[in-house]
């Protein structure tokens, strides 16, 4: 083995010149302005383009497929618009779309083309990213605070934007596509507006249904669906025996908008007035919130596992039939459309029994919103008005299976939704009713931010003993807390 | 290739150290100098824009926070959810830590006796550490679960109990639920290390003190404990300062509840910095984790310290 020597100056020589080459090349351009032509062919560039997202990747079945123009969806599945070269891609510019996952990989795809498609026609790229549920949230506000940003973002945290600049009006946006598609329903209509601004596009309807296992109440001699809160609580009493329970509500945080808050708004009670201030501790609002605590301490009819319970706590317990009725989204429907047919054949689905007889349905929904902070504005909107198309859009909500319900009045009435028995009835039971959370109101950045925890805590505190309206008090101070964060 | 650095030729003598001081103190720091940037810039700003978050009313993308001064701290300091964090993170650590040590020894003193398949079962102990956080809670989620989960199904097979229990609904059965999957978790961690540990325990140690007519039980205190004992204190500071800044298993098991049953400082931290988009107030309580933690990692770095200039 050789010993080499070098002195000093001669290492630190070596070490500044590798040190400044290192910083050279890592100030060079790795991508060639736009327009240049690459030297050693137009493959390399392509290839070394960032993986499509998995969504990009999965193919739209072929049944889905088939029912739609083959001419819109083939060439797109064999060649995303994004592998395209950047000489092709007119602008050059490259537009980012952020959504959330959807409980179907079709409805992701189908999505997901439907933005390549608009990105094809503009002459722009578009880079999908798609967020699970969980951590779609956390993402936006992380973008907000970093001010990086996307050019489109399908978001349940649309007051929060615009609280905080970044939301486009879109009224114009708006009233075209409207037009376009015959009209919007009521819910949607409110979705998109906070303090009279409209601040984006309404995407989809998600409502919470009511799902009653008839064959069980059959045997109870119960008739559903029920005609008051009271016969539902006698309904419920007569199901639970041995383990096996009348109704499967949270008692955590998750899913409290299809469930407490349905429960709240059976009994009159509103969150926030139309001013979009705080008004939780009201007779009305104790009353429903008793009303469905009740179920649990008083009445016993729901298992001990809900003070646990995630989101998917409710699916769990329906699918593995330990209980007799829930309320969730459509994707307890979609689990047995694809799993248990004959479940979903012994199912009834309806709006909450209303105790004021008005029957009380809240949905949540997807929302799209264009951000003003960047230069792909226009690229954007060309996005959200492809997706509503309707050469897209009715081929999405079938995509979606029975979890997206439409915003426009001109999709609601597609074969899917009038001749499939299920859809039917939550299209003619339940979408009349659906309200959103906020009920009269807008968009209310503290709603959402209640909706984080704070429900979740109330219910726990009757849980473990304090009374209903030691809780609805604790409620009402925490959304007085956030409005008063909130105020600009 | 061996590297060295060539001595500077003899020159008189006073002059010559004036000048020859200097430059090796001149290229240490020059040696340091990028480990000193990396520090500065991926640890000292960070904590001083932290520091200054902390003293404002920041929300998550707010274009303006204005500086409130020590509000942030007064108002965490005045909840009851700061203080049942602070206990909750206590007994979490303490109970954890303190039965790692002790299982870790166990299950290292067993691993190094001389039995068939030896370095099959060592290989095995590793798993629980090796696998990813989230597969593992995942796993114990589904165990725990009242609907289908195998603790339930089993219990409620042999006749114990009639109807489930809930094991991350009871805010006592909660925290004892999230303590045992980071003991399950982080046991190996203390094996292995204790193991390696035990193994540079001289054998000639024991076969004296058996000479001299020690059992069992003297051996492991007056040999086996001493000899591990450096090891143990690294290991265990290491593990509070781990176990403190633990979020995943927590937050994946239980979301902090019911309640606030298994809430500890760092899910409070992303609760109301992340989830309650007041980053200043969520900066606040983590700065208030520091002392916690300077304390043990202060400790930690005198007792590496003391070893080295002993050694």
């Amino acid at each position: 083995m050789t010993t080499v020597r070098i002195n000093r100056r001669r290492f630190l020589t070596v070490l500044g010149g590798g040190a400044s080459l290192t910083l050279l090349a890592a100030c060079s351009p790795t991508v060639p302005a736009p327009g240049s032509k690459p030297a050693a062919g137009d493959a390399k560039p392509a290839e070394s383009k960032p993986a499509a997202p998995a969504a990009q990747a999965q193919p739209t079945p072929a049944a889905k497929a088939d029912a739609k123009p083959a001419g819109e969806s083939k060439p797109a599945e064999t060649k995303p618009a994004q592998q395209a070269p950047a000489s092709q891609a007119g602008s050059g510019k490259v537009v980012t779309f952020w959504g959330r996952q959807q409980f179907l990989p079709e409805s992701n795809a189908w999505f997901s083309e439907s933005a390549r498609m608009a990105a094809k026609e503009g002459g722009f790229e578009v880079k999908i990213e798609l967020f699970s549920n969980d951590d779609h949230l956390q993402k936006e506000v992380v973008a907000m605070e970093a001010k990086q940003v996307p050019d489109v973002t399908m978001t349940t945290a649309g007051a929060l934007w615009y609280q905080n600049g970044f939301a486009l009006e879109v009224q114009d946006l708006y009233d075209q596509i409207g037009r376009d598609g015959g009209g919007w329903f009521e819910a949607p209509e409110k979705f998109s507006l906070m303090n009279g601004k409209r601040i984006g596009i309404p995407l989809n309807v998600e409502p919470w249904i009511f799902h009653m296992r008839k064959d069980i109440f059959d045997q109870a001699g119960v008739k559903v669906p029920f005609g008051s809160w009271d016969e539902m609580v006698d309904g419920f009493k007569k199901v639970t025996k041995g383990g096996f329970y009348g109704f499967g509500g949270q008692m955590t945080n998750p899913d409290y908008a299809g469930n407490l808050l349905c429960a709240m708004m059976a009994h009159g009670g509103r969150l926030f007035d139309k001013e979009s201030r705080p008004t939780i501790d009201t007779e009305k609002n104790l009353a429903g919130f008793k009303a469905y605590t009740d179920l649990f301490t008083t009445h016993k009819v729901m298992p001990p596992g809900v003070v646990q319970w995630d989101a998917s706590g409710n699916n769990k317990a329906w699918l593995s039939g330990q209980v007799a009725a829930i309320s969730n989204t459509g994707s307890t429907v979609l689990s047995m459309r694809k799993d248990d047919p004959q479940m979903l054949r012994n199912s009834v689905f309806s709006a909450w029994p209303g105790a004021n007889g008005n029957p009380p349905v809240t949905t949540a929904d997807g929302f799209m919103l264009v951000i003003n902070k960047g230069p792909n504005v226009e690229q954007a909107r060309q996005i959200v008005q492809k997706i509503l198309s309707k050469d897209r859009y009715p081929g999405n909500l079938e995509a979606a299976g029975s979890y997206w319900f439409s915003v426009l009045k001109r999709d609601a009435g597609i074969d899917f939704f009038t001749k499939d028995e299920w859809n039917k009835q939550i299209q003619q039971e339940i979408i009349p009713h659906a309200q959103a959370p906020f009920a009269e109101g807008g968009r209310n950045p503290a709603l959402d931010d209640i909706g984080v925890s704070a429900v979740g805590d109330a219910l726990q505190m009757v849980v473990s003993g304090k009374t209903p309206a030691e809780a609805v008090k604790f409620l009402d101070g925490k959304a007085k807390e956030a409005a008063e964060k909130f105020k600009q | 290739m061996a590297l060295r650095t060539t001595t500077v030729p003899a020159v008189p003598a006073v002059p010559a150290r004036r000048l020859r001081l200097p430059r090796d103190a001149a290229l240490g720091y020059a040696m340091l100098a990028p480990a000193g940037l990396l520090l500065v810039v991926l640890v000292g700003y960070p904590m001083i824009v932290a520091f200054t978050m902390s003293l404002q009313r920041k929300l998550i993308g707010a274009p303006v926070a204005p500086f409130i001064g020590l509000d942030n701290y007064v108002t965490v300091l005045s909840d009851p959810t700061f203080w049942i964090a602070m206990r909750n993170v206590l007994v979490f650590a303490g109970v954890s830590v303190g039965v790692k040590l002790v299982l870790g020894t166990a299950v290292a003193l067993t691993l190094n006796e001389a039995m068939p398949m030896r370095g099959v079962i060592r290989s095995i102990v590793i798993i629980p550490w090796a696998l990813p956080t989230l597969v593992t809670v995942l796993i114990w989620m589904w165990m725990y679960s009242d609907i289908g989960g195998v603790f339930n199904h089993i219990l409620m097979g042999v006749g114990a109990i009639d109807e489930p229990l809930l094991f991350l609904g009871h805010p006592v059965l909660a925290m004892v639920s999230v303590i045992i999957v980071n003991i399950w978790r982080g046991f190996p961690f203390f094996s292995v290390t204790l193991l390696a540990g035990l193994q540079t325990i001289g054998a000639e140690l024991y076969d004296a003190a058996k000479v001299d007519g020690a059992g069992i039980w003297a051996r492991f205190r007056h040999v086996t404990l001493p000899g591990l004992a450096p090891v143990m204190a690294v290991v265990t500071l290491l593990s509070t300062i781990f176990t403190l800044n633990d979020f995943a298993i927590i937050w994946l098991l239980t979301r902090g509840g019911p309640g606030n049953a298994t809430d500890v400082l760092s899910t409070l931290t992303y609760k109301v910095a992340i989830r309650g988009l007041e980053l200043g107030k969520g900066v606040a309580i983590s700065v208030l984790m520091l002392p916690l933690l300077l304390v043990l990692i202060v400790l930690l770095t005198r007792f590496i310290n003391k070893r080295e200039e002993t050694a």
